[in-house]
């Protein structure tokens, strides 16, 4: 870097040529990092996937070709667990961007208290997976949890219901956890992005008499569609590859009612030790996560200069 | 403007109080319910209906906890993978920064773009080949081999938002010290590091905390006892034969105080840092 900067060369020392590239030099470690633990494993997992690696053994004793993708995408168990994984990403994101959206709004609109507000709301964010999810299931446990206790004193439901248990209710209860968790992140990001839009912006739109709908109709929502988009699909990869939400409340049960890919490549690879076709499944999440990010650079040039 | 438009005002803010108070009664409401919970004695948990508020608290369940046979060790084992995940993150991720936050480092962008793809990469896909290629190097069930893994989301992270600080740094200041003789790796250490003190403080906290909450990846990598970390024993605790609701609710309560303390504290960076890519969950 700076070649143009370069002293008088008058006997360079070794040490002068290695400050000249430090730029170059401190990338060293980054480029080991990223290459070992991320890129060869990735490659290693698209090897995988045309083996027959058993967790048992951990060897794979023969090439199976595309035996392992033809296996997953004919059966069933694929396609349901899929079905599972676009319930659970389509109804957490946009429950939390709804709820995230009010929120930001209502944020704007306040004038004391929006430090407390702020901080207070950070709460779930603050909740590791584990944590998070057993308080979930102590609230809404059919015997003692109080969530049951509150609605069927509202008159809401008639007796208690095994939430995490039930066919009916147990991706509903996922998805509801899931949108406590990420609402109130959507909403300071939210907030964020509204704080950046000029206020002649909403200063012409009172003086054209807008009401409340068309200033976020003209107004709001065009400002925030670059930190919409963002957020909608930075969340969605990790939405939808989530392991923990469902594997720590409802295991995927019942009857594979909360099964999605995810869970489906976690015990595919350990509980029937099919490491390989465990790793096709994982290929194919990871070319879903592929289309997210190629939509991200096409969507947000970041070669600019934005984060 | 009339008095009917200042009452439309008064509405819409009494509208928004209204929404954020619900909001963060919701949002608060399982922490205090967790607390709550975790100090009561055992024949109040399971009161029909619950009450709010214990009648008589106890810190029995949580003096349980701290006896758990490998509660200890556990709270270990979480502090040494923290910090030395924490530590290579940030080292090598301010290096990075500083790398990339030079206009005329030749493939800087592509190397941005490969660190934000590396962030994005969720830990489900790589966690079989991390597993295998662990294993293979037989650190299956130690530190280091815990600590590798936390890289994968941790050193992306880290590199990426301090980037987008080191990028603020004017870069008068650094060609200010470098007239004065001093020497690229000089200036890093002595101008730029210090300029960016805060941001690297944040760093390593979400870095910490990231590390300190993960499930999956010790979940499959540390199951011994030498090993294993809160959240795994947690897991066991709660998945065991013996289950108690108290012990349960007492550890979650312990597990979140760190990144609750940590949040509280840095709350006002945390927008920032989130909108820098710490969108995971």
């Amino acid at each position: 870097m700076m070649r143009q900067q370069k002293k008088p060369n008058l006997g360079r020392s070794p040490g002068v040529w290695l400050d000249d590239h430090l730029a170059q030099i401190f990338l060293i470690p980054a480029l080991i990092l990223i290459a070992g633990l991320i890129a060869y494993p990735a490659a290693l997992t698209i090897y995988n996937s045309f083996t027959n690696l058993s967790m048992l053994t951990m060897k794979a004793t023969k090439f199976v070709g595309f035996q392992n993708y033809a296996t997953v995408l004919g059966g069933s168990e694929f396609w349901v667990s899929l079905r599972n994984s676009l319930v659970f990403t389509v109804g957490s994101i946009s429950g939390q961007l709804i709820l995230g959206m009010i929120g930001a709004l209502a944020l704007q609109r306040i004038p004391f208290g929006r430090t407390a507000f702020r901080v207070g709301l950070l709460v779930p964010w603050t909740f590791p997976s584990v944590a998070m999810t057993f308080v979930w299931d102590w609230m809404l446990d059919s015997g003692f949890g109080i969530i049951n206790f509150a609605l069927m004193g509202l008159g809401i439901i008639g007796e208690p219901i095994a939430w995490f248990g039930s066919r009916t209710w147990a991706m509903f209860s996922v998805i509801i956890m899931n949108i406590w968790f990420g609402a109130p992140f959507m909403m300071l990001a939210l907030n964020a992005g509204l704080q950046t839009i000029p206020s002649d912006y909403y200063e012409v739109g009172k003086i054209e008499g807008a009401n409340f709908f068309q200033r976020l109709r003209y107004i709001i929502l065009p400002s925030l569609k670059k930190i919409v988009g963002v957020l909608l699909i930075l969340r969605t990869i990790w939405v939808f590859n989530n392991y923990d939400f469902i594997f720590l409340t409802t295991g995927g049960g019942p009857a594979k009612a909360t099964q999605t890919v995810s869970i489906m490549a976690y015990f595919t690879a350990w509980k029937r030790s099919a490491m390989g076709r465990g790793s096709a499944i994982t290929i194919l999440l990871l070319v879903f996560v592929a289309v997210m990010i190629a939509l991200y650079f096409k969507f947000f040039k970041i070669d600019s200069e934005e984060a | 403007m009339g008095k009917s438009l200042n009452r439309a005002e008064n509405t819409a803010r009494g509208g928004a109080y209204v929404i954020l108070l619900l909001m963060l009664v919701a949002a608060v409401f399982p922490l205090f319910w967790m607390i709550s919970s975790a100090l009561r004695p055992y024949s109040e948990l399971f009161t029909r209906p619950p009450m709010l508020l214990p009648n008589t608290y106890t810190l029995e369940w949580f003096r349980k906890v701290l006896n758990y046979s490998n509660f200890a060790q556990s709270l270990l084992n979480s502090l040494i993978v923290a910090l030395g995940t924490t530590v290579v993150s940030v080292v090598v991720g301010c290096m990075t920064a500083y790398s990339l936050s030079r206009p005329k480092l030749r493939g800087k962008n592509l190397f941005s773009r490969v660190i934000l793809i590396a962030y994005m990469f969720p830990p489900i896909i790589l966690v079989i080949p991390l597993f295998q290629i662990i294993c293979g190097m037989n650190l299956a069930n130690t530190h280091l081999g815990l600590i590798l893994t936390h890289i994968t989301f941790s050193f992306p992270f880290s590199a990426w938002m301090l980037l987008s600080y080191f990028k603020t740094i004017p870069r008068d200041i650094e060609e200010a010290s470098r007239v004065d003789g001093a020497t690229n790796l000089r200036t890093f250490v002595q101008i730029i590091l210090p300029l960016t003190a805060p941001s690297i403080v944040t760093a390593a906290t979400f870095t910490f905390i990231n590390s300190w909450n993960e499930f999956l990846y010790a979940f499959v990598l540390a199951n011994s006892n030498a090993t294993k970390t809160l959240t795994v024993s947690l897991q066991a605790v709660k998945g065991g034969e013996m289950m108690e609701w108290g012990v349960v609710l007492a550890w979650s309560a312990m597990l979140v105080i760190p990144s609750l303390i940590f949040f509280a504290c840095l709350s006002k960076y945390i927008v920032a840092g989130l909108t820098a890519g710490a969108v995971k969950g």
